[in-house]
């Protein structure tokens, strides 16, 4: 194998392999939204012990708790929101592109066997290019920081309900 | 709005879109993919020591967008210009 052969399989390959990631970071949104329809759930579950009518203490802290799981809640869905916001796709040169490279080699470029050298390097840059962009693009921190605050949300629930007993009620 | 919404439930894309049918915010921003690209397309070149530079295609699949190579002119991403004016503010 040539050099430049060499080089269009390398990049070729971890552009395949990057591109396969993009594809996957919509299903693997699916876990934080099942959690956040589980919060919810929580959330319905909460919303009948408290007792703002004649509030004690005691509601007011589990309404306050509540309050800030709502508010993580949103945050999370508008950074899960985002992950797939303004989704782009980078691919390499088409046949039109491709074709005109060809010409432009041929007219610089007289043995055959150098041009497909060069055309194979013209491939290989461009999977590179596509590589680094979807390295840049995959980036999943909005997601953690969703899920994180997802799961902050169902540990503030957790506290909240364990205040309920203090309170002598019963769902 | 409520048009709108329905006439989505119903539309079927046959074709993507040509550049010059975008609208106007999606335009700007795939403008702005294209022109970064120009710049890494460019080094590329310089660092495989090509006589041309790999032109990428942008597909944006929400908008049904394709753009080829071929279409950044018709974005208003004519590189030709863009290379003559970097090289006049060079020399300038």
């Amino acid at each position: 194998m040539t050099p430049a052969g060499f080089r269009l399989d390398i990049t070729r390959e971890m552009f395949r392999v990057r591109r396969q990631r993009r594809d996957d970071v919509p299903a693997s949104l699916a876990t934080p939204v099942a959690a956040l329809a589980f919060s919810v759930f929580n959330l319905a579950t909460l919303a009948p012990l408290v007792d703002l009518a004649a509030p004690t203490a005691l509601d007011v802290a589990l309404w306050g708790l509540a309050l800030f799981a709502v508010a993580a809640l949103v945050a999370a869905c508008l950074l899960i929101v985002r992950v797939e916001w303004r989704f782009i796709y980078f691919d390499p040169p088409d046949l039109e592109a491709t074709v005109e490279a060809e010409r432009q080699l041929a007219a610089r470029i007289g043995d055959p066997e150098e041009r497909l050298e060069r055309l194979r390097d013209y491939m290989a840059g461009a999977y590179g290019i596509g590589y680094r962009r979807y390295f840049a693009e995959n980036e999943q921190r909005e997601r953690t920081y969703g899920l994180r605050l997802i799961i902050l949300a169902l540990a503030v629930l957790m506290f909240a309900f364990a205040l309920v007993p203090l309170a002598g009620r019963a769902g | 709005m409520t048009l709108g919404l329905f006439g989505r439930l119903t539309a079927r894309a046959r074709y993507h879109r040509e550049a010059r049918e975008l609208p106007r915010k999606l335009r700007a921003r795939i403008c702005r993919e294209l022109l970064e690209l120009r710049e890494e397309e460019r080094a590329v070149q310089s660092l495989l020591g090509l006589p041309v530079h790999p032109r990428i295609s942008v597909v944006d699949e929400e908008n049904i967008a394709l753009l080829r190579p071929g279409d950044r002119v018709n974005l208003g991403v004519d590189e030709a210009l863009a290379d003559a004016r970097e090289a006049r503010e060079r020399a300038g």
